[in-house]
């Protein structure tokens, strides 16, 4: 954790040096629905995180983020009421942007993939994993000004555990907010 | 750069490509099997097989992990004083059902109280009072194993398990 939050900081602040012209860093909220993928134990929840965007090239972004997610009570199964919680699913990484650049107003589309740690954990059933995973997905900013966007995104991820791998699927949507770049 | 661009967007249309046909072959599945006993005295037996289990068809070749398993009982006691209840597994075996309890068994739970009463003992409960998870796992993951239980009460009249289910739920991809 240490050594990767090292990482981003360096890499946080050569971008930035690199290119004090435009807005080459900037920060975001979101938040979403977190829809499992063929569990059986698990219902749809939230997720909610934060992020950074740096500017890598004129076309690409990293993103590194933080997200805390919780699925929902599962169903009754076969006349069983579970009564358990739905798992929490924690994460941090970071994703690699193409297009969706800041600094400019309108539709600015993006597809994007990246790796993070997953943690899934369920208190009730003492489940508890944490693997490095996979995510990937398409979606679209709104520039509303140069230094901010809407951003809405789908995402899907796949949390890899013991063996095999949980997936889910994120709707989200957020506001990303640029610093500096003569605006 | 454009051929920067390009390779990226192939990683990307790859990446997603994989995420999407990853969710179609691999899952986690909920089985809940209707459990009964053969009683005699104290001692209760049952040999568990879910096997025959729709869901455990579909994917017992290609089970990753057990994420959980347990159960739900509803007991009726009419005995004077509480009743103690323990629970043990082994492996599966055939042939005449035994009588005690074998030594390669594991107790999965400990001296559990019911009172005077109807008791219903819900899948969560079961989660919090189960030991020995990893044993009861290990034999799940085989769809076949050996129950046994003994109570201090008296069996079939003043001391009825009226039904119980085990719940196993599985990780499994292909």
């Amino acid at each position: 954790m240490r050594k990767t939050l090292l990482v981003l900081g360096v890499l946080f602040l050569t971008v930035s040096m690199s290119h004090a012209e435009a807005p080459k860093f900037g920060v975001g909220g979101f938040g979403g629905i977190n829809i499992p993928i063929v569990q059986d134990d698990q219902k749809s929840g939230t997720v909610f995180g934060l992020k950074g965007r740096l500017v890598v090239t004129s076309f690409l972004v990293a993103e590194p983020h933080v997200s805390f997610g919780k699925w929902g009570d599962p169903d009754p199964i076969d006349g069983v009421n579970l009564e358990i919680a739905g798992s929490k699913i924690t994460s941090f990484g970071i994703d690699a942007t193409l297009g969706g650049m800041p600094g400019k107003k309108g539709l600015k589309p993006f597809a994007f993939v990246g790796f993070a740690s997953y943690k899934v954990k369920n208190d009730d059933t003492a489940y508890d994993e944490s693997k490095l995973g996979i995510a990937g997905g398409f979606g679209f900013l709104i520039g509303v000004s140069p230094l901010l966007d809407i951003d809405i995104r789908g995402k899907a991820v796949i949390a890899p555990q013991e063996e095999g791998s949980k997936k889910a699927v994120w709707i989200l949507g957020g506001l990303n907010y640029y610093f500096g770049g003569g605006y | 750069m454009l051929r920067q661009k390009s390779f990226l967007r192939l990683l990307a249309g790859l990446a997603i490509v994989s995420i999407v046909a990853g969710c179609i072959v691999s899952g986690t599945f909920v089985i809940v099997a209707d459990f009964d006993f053969t009683a005699s005295g104290d001692f209760y037996f049952h040999r568990v097989d879910i096997t025959d289990d729709a869901t455990w068809q579909d994917h017992k070749d290609d089970i990753d992990f057990i994420d959980a398993v347990g159960a739900e009982f509803y007991i009726t006691s009419t005995e004077g004083t509480d009743v103690t209840f323990n629970v043990y597994v082994d492996d599966y075996t055939t042939g005449p059902d035994p009588i005690t309890v074998p030594t390669s068994a594991s107790k999965i739970i400990t001296d559990f109280t019911v009172p005077n009463g109807t008791t219903k003992i819900t899948y969560k409960q079961s989660l919090s009072i189960l030991t020995n998870l990893e044993r009861l796992k290990t034999l799940a993951k085989k769809g076949m194993f050996d129950y046994y239980a003994t109570t201090t009460g008296t069996v079939g009249s003043t001391f009825v398990i009226d039904s119980a289910k085990i719940i196993v739920t599985i990780s499994a991809s292909k």
